[in-house]
């Protein structure tokens, strides 16, 4: 080992010197100050790297360039799985029920004290409107987004038509992703926070 | 938009190799910041950054179809991104990681994104702030930055990071050291 090892130091820095290496970098520490300093700036610094956030804005929206790049793949028939059994579509409409229960001002605790079969009649009577009022809304925006195309209000309505479909087809995922995972708590979940997110857009 | 859930994603990509366009928009917008993040940090530019971003999502839309459901879509789309980049950088002539004289020791140019740049004057007389760090690691030799941004912020080993920069373990861990007496240096002043 040279006078000071500093390329092992940040090795151990890191916890990736072995056995005999680490032992033999022990003894040199603990003669040498400067190499203990260099151990605690390494660890000073790797602490200040480990607070800068992974995550960077661009300064523009990328989408597009992106979207005009794209080959198309070759069209196959969408397989759309059919959503079947009684306990998913509870557990579906439960969702939607606490979203929509939400938005009136109404509490329901978790869905896991309700029982979805007892209480289907009801679950349906108050997702059937709410849902019609959010298709309702949305064909209207469509047809109004036809009659003023090019005006500022029809870009305000595209964009709302956008982000609806956006959520539409997250929430699309998302019952696919309950239909393979019944009773996951944590997809039940993001598909409450969807369909909040939908009837906020409304 | 929240994080996706990992069946969430599966089925993202899943839907996004058969051609689905809106689902290749929303894992898009899932990891646009971390690649762009990647990109920055590895060549210090942001117009070329936001170029190779959009080259790496391309890119994985080309190749969806390779992407193997045992690996997370994130670590195969990052490691892409670096691929990406790395190419780039090489095809330029910007990368030459076993050359360590060869990159002066300055970076040049130094390096420094403009968006880094913005409020410099508030944070010039603060010493450990993010914003000096980001400046600094911006103002390393490329193959020293590269390495660094690898290791310590993206977690990648060594020798992965041989495997990804045609380099040797060897190299890359001095390259680690250099990067990181450097920047105490430049973060010291
Ligand atoms: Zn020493």
């Amino acid at each position: 080992m040279s006078e000071h090892p500093s390329e092992h130091v940040d090795s151990y820095v890191d916890g990736d010197l072995d056995g005999t290496a680490r032992k033999r970098l022990h003894a040199h520490l603990v003669e040498c100050a400067r190499c203990r300093r260099d151990v605690d700036d390494l660890r000073a610094l790797r602490e200040q790297t480990a607070r800068l956030p992974v995550q960077m804005r661009p300064a523009r929206d990328l989408w597009t360039g992106v979207l005009s790049r794209l080959e198309p793949r070759e069209r196959r028939a969408a397989t759309r799985p059919a959503w079947r059994g009684p306990l998913l579509v509870a557990a579906v409409l439960l969702l939607a029920l606490v979203g929509i229960f939400d938005r009136h001002g109404v509490r329901l605790v978790e869905g896991t004290n309700v029982n979805p079969a007892q209480n289907a009649d009801v679950i349906l009577a108050t997702f059937d409107p709410a849902e019609r009022e959010v298709s309702a809304a949305a064909a209207d925006l469509v047809s109004e987004l036809h009659r003023r195309r090019g005006t500022p209000a029809a870009q305000a309505a595209s964009a709302l038509v956008r982000n609806l479909s956006a959520v539409n087809s997250a929430i699309d995922v998302l019952r696919e992703a309950l239909q393979a995972n019944p009773g996951d708590v944590a997809i039940v979940r993001r598909l409450r926070k969807e369909y909040q997110h939908k009837t906020s857009l409304i | 938009m929240g994080p996706l859930l990992n069946i969430e994603e599966a089925l993202l990509v899943r839907r996004a190799a058969r051609g689905d366009l809106a689902a290749f928009e929303r894992l898009y917008r899932t990891h646009i910041g971390r690649v762009y993040a990647i990109c920055v940090r590895l060549v210090a530019d942001p117009v070329r950054a936001e170029e190779l971003a959009q080259d790496a999502f391309v890119r994985a839309w080309e190749r969806l179809g390779t992407f193997q459901g045992h690996a997370r879509f994130y670590s195969w789309l990052y490691r892409l991104t670096v691929n990406v980049v790395v190419e780039s950088q090489r095809s330029q002539g910007r990368l030459r990681l076993h050359e360590v004289s060869a990159e002066g020791e300055d970076g040049s140019s130094d390096g420094v994104p403009d968006h880094m740049r913005g409020d410099s004057e508030t944070h010039q007389h603060d010493p450990g702030t993010r914003l000096d760090l980001e400046r600094a690691i911006a103002s390393l030799p490329n193959g020293a930055r590269a390495v660094f941004v690898l290791h310590d912020i993206e977690g990648y080993e060594h020798h992965e990071i041989a495997e990804m920069t045609g380099t040797t373990v060897g190299t890359s861990k001095g390259q680690l050291h250099r990067a990181r007496r450097l920047l105490r240096g430049r973060l010291e002043r």
